[in-house]
């Protein structure tokens, strides 16, 4: 009963991701459909800041995007430092967007993303991408540089964005990667990017995606540990999940407006 | 300035618009264009299939998605209009399970206190689904309360007991639209007047929309509510370019309000620039004239008889059955001749179990499929799910409602046992009140198996244990699913009916319990509202794949499935049958009191009524010829599957034969 088709599917640094982690659960999660909202079966607290990293989203959207009126945030004072920090942060100055989708097609490499931010640097003549991080992991515990998330993000702005906004915006330098958490308003991981990477990068996609697009098994991950936290161990191992993971994706603010209504017109 | 594609269906409008679409995002990015479809269908299937190197944002939307959309991203300055503060970060929107919910709370407590719809058998939500009909074609027309309340009054011609009814039914949308605001809970109806009142009535908004975008399309103009048609016209009157779609035959969503002959009347004018489509990719060149009788016969009702050579036979028979086996018959040898199974489509007003099962069956005999696009398998008949719900009801102790077949099901499933073994342990549990008894004490260790018995001392222990833990349903669901039901090998169907069931109730739940303060009765109301097919009914094949089977689909189901572009053999079934003419008035609502037309005569009688069927009924069968390319048969049965006589004049209208 499969929902999508390999050919059909548009890869994500997440898709990517959990390729790589494990493929039954690529095989659940992107072709079968069988999608597991983030904050299910996870405890009340975790719950509570997830959707309050989705709020910081929204606020952060209405803000970049100069949305009529302004968010007053009486009833919560924590999102209200929250977005206070971010305008210090981060202006709303040279905006070229806020929850920027970039889609990109060329032989059968399919690709997408989402950008919270894209900044226009017109000095350095580039683009700065702005990721905002709400959990409660400080960015310095991570290991964010070297990430799926990171190179895809600035592999593709590079690849697609800079043809796609090239009569909008001078580009002439490499774009630069920006995380930020509002809870460390001091910390931020800024993530340089050059052609070599670029070429690395390229390499390494073709080559991932390639492997996707002709794999048919879909097998279990051998590692056990990386069960721990799936939302399928149920299904593959009759196991409850320890505490499941939050995947990137489903902190984005793609929302599937269309969904809330089932009525024609 | 703008251009309309104006044709018949199937002359290639949409397919224009879609090239239009990807020759402007080429050339001046996606984020610049604004584009309308008719359905969440087409609109994620438009996504689907886009083909581009490079795309940005897609802005495409039906025109609630847009609604709701904006009021999002807008909030804080529609909530400080309306209620003068600003108290929440972002709205709800409610969809239609759980407006049905709320409304149908309303109904059944007036109707407790205050006697209301006295005379009415319907059910509360069947009346709620009347009421919130009225809100939205209100909304959709851009009526606020008082023309509503006139316009349902002046219908109601003096006739005491339906202006009681009326007035009541005014109270109660009273009471929900004020709970809606109150709460910032809304509706379609809610959704589409605050946009409306408070967005679009707003020269800064306004501006910054026309902004936003250089140009606007929209598929189907025809089809898309006055209040929508409204918002086009403002958008094309400022500096947006348009490029939209006209379909001369496709006013068949009256129901819902879509205004064909409004939308003429706002577009075709001198800023137009209409290209006539007269090609026709989905359709026979007979198609155009037997389009024309079928105005002349049906609609202006001049001549008495429809001939074409596309009406290639007719299928007659006494009773319905057999007529059903002819049509299948039929069908068998087209497909035995090559014809494509995808390529037949069986259209009926009446999709009941008799003819889907009967030509299922038939056609399954002889190696091919049928793909019911009218099929709404409800998740509470998939056994996993039912599984789900039975151990709620145990859990909370409301084994009430549970049937000893539904509980025979449910054990035969969890604790794998045969059929017979799970009967007699069914009958027992029932026996003692639907409790869960010990195996010993009533001498049944033996007469199940041991493994069976083991896994039921387990299960027993196991709802005890959850008993002591005060779980929301849904948490409750997915300790079931990922404790007792994943472990017995579901096939993906059961696991995504599951995941189906978790997302249907958390989403209710998370909605409702922002105002339903008795949480007790909220689940008890949940598994009601599931057992009436109120809720998850319908959703398990959303986005499934299209088999390719023989195609069975009621009119409307055909013409409003984007995947369906056309076949080469239409069967018409129960041509006698009075379903082909539909009224659009029900007891308490009536789509055309809302309209212009309205307006002028402000009349209702039964000649309206009949023309208001026959205009529907033309634009139905014109939509529908255009969609074949060989031929049309018609088939009928003198009495129906009741055994009644049926009476309906498209019989008398086909001359097949050429009598």
């Amino acid at each position: 009963m499969p929902l999508s088709t390999l050919n059909d599917l548009y890869f994500s640094q997440s898709a990517l991701a959990i390729f790589n982690k494990c493929r039954r659960r690529f095989k659940y999660r992107y072709l079968d459909g069988l999608y597991w909202p983030a904050e299910w079966g996870m405890n009340e607290e975790v719950k509570k800041d997830l959707k309050q990293g989705k709020l910081f989203h929204l606020l952060a959207e209405r803000y970049y995007s100069e949305t009529m009126g302004e968010t007053v945030l009486n009833s919560n004072q924590l999102l209200q430092s929250w977005l206070n920090r971010l305008k210090s942060f981060a202006a709303a100055k040279n905006v070229v967007s806020a929850e920027q989708e970039l889609r990109f097609q060329k032989n059968n490499l399919k690709l997408l993303a989402k950008y919270d931010l894209l900044k226009y640097d017109y000095e350095g003549k580039k683009f700065i991408i702005f990721d905002w991080k709400t959990d409660k992991k400080s960015l310095t515990e991570k290991d964010i540089e070297k990430s799926m998330q990171s190179r895809f993000y600035l592999f593709l702005l590079f690849e697609a964005g800079y043809k796609y906004f090239l009569n909008r915006y001078e580009l002439k330098n490499m774009p630069i990667l920006i995380y930020w958490n509002p809870r460390y308003p001091k910390e931020k991981v800024k993530i340089e990017y050059s052609k070599d990477d670029f070429k690395k990068d390229k390499n390494y996609f073709e080559i991932l995606i390639n492997e996707i697009l002709n794999e048919n098994e879909f097998s279990l991950t051998d590692d056990l540990n990386k069960c721990r936290f799936c939302e399928y161990r149920p299904i593959c191992r009759g196991k409850t999940t320890e505490n499941k993971e939050i995947i990137e994706d489903d902190l984005k603010l793609n929302l599937d407006w269309d969904s809330v209504e089932e009525m024609e017109f | 300035m703008y251009k309309i594609y104006s044709g018949s269906t199937g002359s290639g409008k949409s397919f224009k618009l879609k090239k239009e679409y990807q020759k402007l995002a080429s050339k001046i990015g996606s984020e610049e264009i604004l584009l309308f479809l008719n359905s969440a269908r087409s609109v994620s299937q438009f996504r689907e299939e886009i083909n581009l190197e490079m795309v940005g944002n897609l802005n495409v939307y039906t025109y609630f998605g847009f609604v709701n959309q904006q009021l999002n991203k807008n909030w804080p300055a529609v909530e400080r209009r309306y209620s003068g503060e600003n108290e929440i970060i972002e709205p709800t929107f409610m969809n239609i399970e759980t407006s049905h919910f709320l409304m149908s709370n309303y109904v059944a407590k007036y109707r407790e206190e205050k006697a209301y719809f006295r005379n009415i058998k319907a059910r509360p939500v069947q009346i709620a689904v009347q009421l919130i009909d009225n809100l939205n074609l209100a909304a959709f027309n851009m009526l606020n309360f008082e023309e509503l309340r006139q316009r349902l009054i002046s219908w109601t011609q003096n006739d005491e007991e339906r202006r009681e009814y009326a007035e009541q039914s005014i109270r109660i949308m009273k009471t929900f639209r004020k709970f809606s605001l109150n709460y910032r809970l809304f509706d379609y109806s809610a959704a589409v007047t605050l946009f409306n009142q408070y967005l679009l009535s707003d020269s800064e908004y306004l501006n910054n929309l026309n902004n936003s975008y250089s140009y606007l399309l929209v598929d189907d103009l025809e089809k898309l509510v006055p209040a929508g048609q409204s918002l086009i016209k403002t958008l094309t009157e400022n500096r947006l370019k348009g490029i939209f779609t006209f379909n001369e035959s496709g006013g068949f969503n009256r129901f819902f309000g879509g205004n064909p002959a409004a939308a003429k009347k706002k577009f075709f004018n001198s800023e137009a620039a209409i290209i006539q489509l007269k090609a026709n990719y989905t359709s026979s060149s007979a198609s155009v004239e037997l389009a024309e009788q079928i105005k002349e016969v049906v609609q202006e009702r001049e001549k008495n008889t429809l001939k074409s050579k596309l009406l290639l036979a007719e299928i007659d028979s006494e009773l319905r059955g057999e007529m059903l086996i002819k049509v299948a018959k039929e069908i068998i040898t087209l497909l035995k001749k090559g014809t494509k199974a995808d390529q037949i489509a069986v259209i009926s007003p009446n999709i009941d179990k008799v003819l889907s099962f009967s030509l299922e069956q038939i056609l399954e005999k002889n190696g091919y499929q049928l793909s019911n696009f009218n099929r709404s398998k409800r998740l509470i008949d998939i056994p996993f799910a039912r599984a789900l719900l039975i151990l709620y009801l145990f859990y909370c102790g409301k084994t009430n409602i549970v049937g000893i077949s539904s509980l025979q099901q449910a054990l035969s499933l969890l604790l794998e046992l045969d059929p017979l073994r799970s009967y007699i342990l069914a009958e027992e549990i029932a026996a003692s009140g639907m409790n869960l008894i010990d195996l010993d004490q009533s001498n049944l260790r033996g007469k199940i198996n041991f493994h069976s018995a083991e896994k039921y001392d387990y299960l027993r222990d196991w709802l005890q244990d959850k008993k002591e833990n005060k779980l929301e349903i849904e948490d409750f669901f997915q300790l079931v699913f990922s404790e007792l039901l994943a472990p017995l090998n579901p096939s993906e169907e059961d696991v995504f009916a599951c995941r189906q069931m978790i997302e249907s109730v958390a989403r209710f739940h998370q909605t409702v319990e922002n105002f339903h303060q008795e949480k007790d009765d909220l689940s008890e109301r949940y598994i009601n509202m599931i057992y009436e097919g109120t809720l998850a009914a319908e959703t398990l094949f959303k986005g499934q794949e299209k088999d390719k089977g023989v195609i069975l689909a009621s009119p409307y189901r055909f013409l409003f499935s984007p995947e369906l572009k056309g076949v080469d053999y239409l069967f018409l079934l129960d041509i006698s049958s009075n379903e082909w003419m539909q009224s659009i008035a029900k007891e308490l609502v009536n789509p055309y009191i809302y309209t212009d037309q309205w307006k002028k005569q402000a009349a209702w009688d039964d000649k309206i009524d009949q023309q208001i069927r026959l205009n529907q009924l033309s634009d139905f069968l014109i939509s529908l010829i255009y969609k074949v390319k060989k031929g049309i048969y018609v088939a009928d049965s003198f009495l129906n599957s009741s055994g009644r006589e049926q009476e309906g004049p498209l019989y008398r209208w086909f001359d097949v034969r050429g009598e």
